[in-house]
């Protein structure tokens, strides 16, 4: 059975914290739009962590991120990127 | 001291230096999986090899310039739980000519062997390893890239390149625990050079202040030591083991 959207949106919320270690955040102060590696975002991301990142969606979710360049476009925030592992997932 | 349950994936693992690093990484007890284009005969007296030590050994056949096919790659390693937590890139391969004959069909695949594939292998396996916080990964330069050398411009490039690659990946996955290194072997008697007259060799060893051919397993040695729990603050760096050389 797939996850929702809303709960697959959760379940990267906290990956996100988690994985990268996140301190004074919590999963759900963080913005479905917010762009994760943006200067102006409140997470406070650098590029560089998106490899963290990346690895543990890969193997939470069993998805494979193609190396074509599209990854940037799926990480810019939440909902790309649940919109990605769905997608990759069926 | 022997590393229990660490995965080590040699690429080239099945001829010369790249056998050498196999065998001495599986006698220190790591998990080895050997890479290979599709020698099935080199890949055979690698295997008698590793029998003959009576050391285990997984071989891989895989074009690591493709990246569909490294990709599939490590979805089989990730299965298998062989995910790498060391690599090394031992792949590769010259064609020499003075830079008037030199073919850009022959630029292109001596670029791809040596440095797109490195590329597409440390861009995968720094996953596993960003996950797990840990993971050593050893390229393979040449003194061609820190000299120079005549007939090698493709050679020297990809090899500058892959110099390039390791000392920028090495500053990017650096936080994450793991270290980017590369060696560069000199004049070392393998298969890469069996091509060579006599009087090549003699010419390149007068040029050697050690006055001889290396072997595969002196670049192993040095290539063990940067795979070691006792290397966690070398990165970034590249080894010359060339009698002396550059």
């Amino acid at each position: 059975m797939q996850d929702s959207q809303p709960q697959l949106r959760q379940q990267l919320k906290e990956l996100i914290v988690t994985t990268l270690r996140i301190e004074g955040v919590k999963p759900e102060q963080i913005g479905d739009e917010e762009h994760l590696f943006s200067p102006e975002s409140t997470l406070g991301l650098d590029s560089l962590s998106a490899l963290e990142l990346l690895s543990a969606i890969e193997y939470t979710f069993k998805v494979r991120f193609e190396n074509d360049g599209s990854a940037r476009q799926h990480f810019e925030s939440v909902a790309t990127l649940a919109a990605f592992v769905a997608s990759a997932r069926r | 001291m022997p590393v229990p349950s660490r995965n080590a994936l040699v690429t080239g693992g099945t001829k010369g230096i790249g056998r050498a690093v196999a065998l001495r990484l599986a006698r220190e007890g790591w998990r080895v999986t050997c890479v290979y284009k599709g020698d099935e005969a080199g890949r055979d007296a690698c295997a008698q090899r590793f029998a003959e030590a009576s050391l285990p050994v997984s071989f891989e056949k895989v074009d690591v310039s493709v990246p569909a096919e490294v990709s599939a790659l490590f979805t089989r390693l990730a299965d298998g739980e062989r995910e790498p937590d060391c690599l090394v890139n031992a792949a590769g391969m010259s064609r020499d000519a003075p830079l008037a004959f030199l073919s850009v069909a022959d630029f292109d695949a001596v670029l791809s062997a040596n440095l797109r594939s490195t590329f597409l292998m440390c861009q995968q396996a720094v996953k596993p390893m960003a996950r797990r916080r840990f993971g050593r990964i050893v390229n393979f330069a040449s003194p061609a890239a820190l000299l120079g050398n005549e007939g090698q411009a493709a050679y020297a490039a990809a090899k500058a390149g892959v110099l390039g690659l390791t000392r920028t990946l090495a500053r990017e996955v650096a936080r994450m625990g793991i270290t980017v290194n590369a060696v560069s072997p000199g004049l070392v008697k393998t298969e890469m050079t069996a091509h060579l007259s006599p009087e090549q060799v003699e010419k390149l060893v007068r040029r050697t202040p050690l006055q001889r051919m290396g072997t595969p397993e002196e670049v192993a040695g040095m290539v063990r030591m940067l795979c070691a729990d006792d290397a966690s603050y070398i990165t970034g760096q590249c080894f010359s083991i060339d009698g002396g050389l550059s």
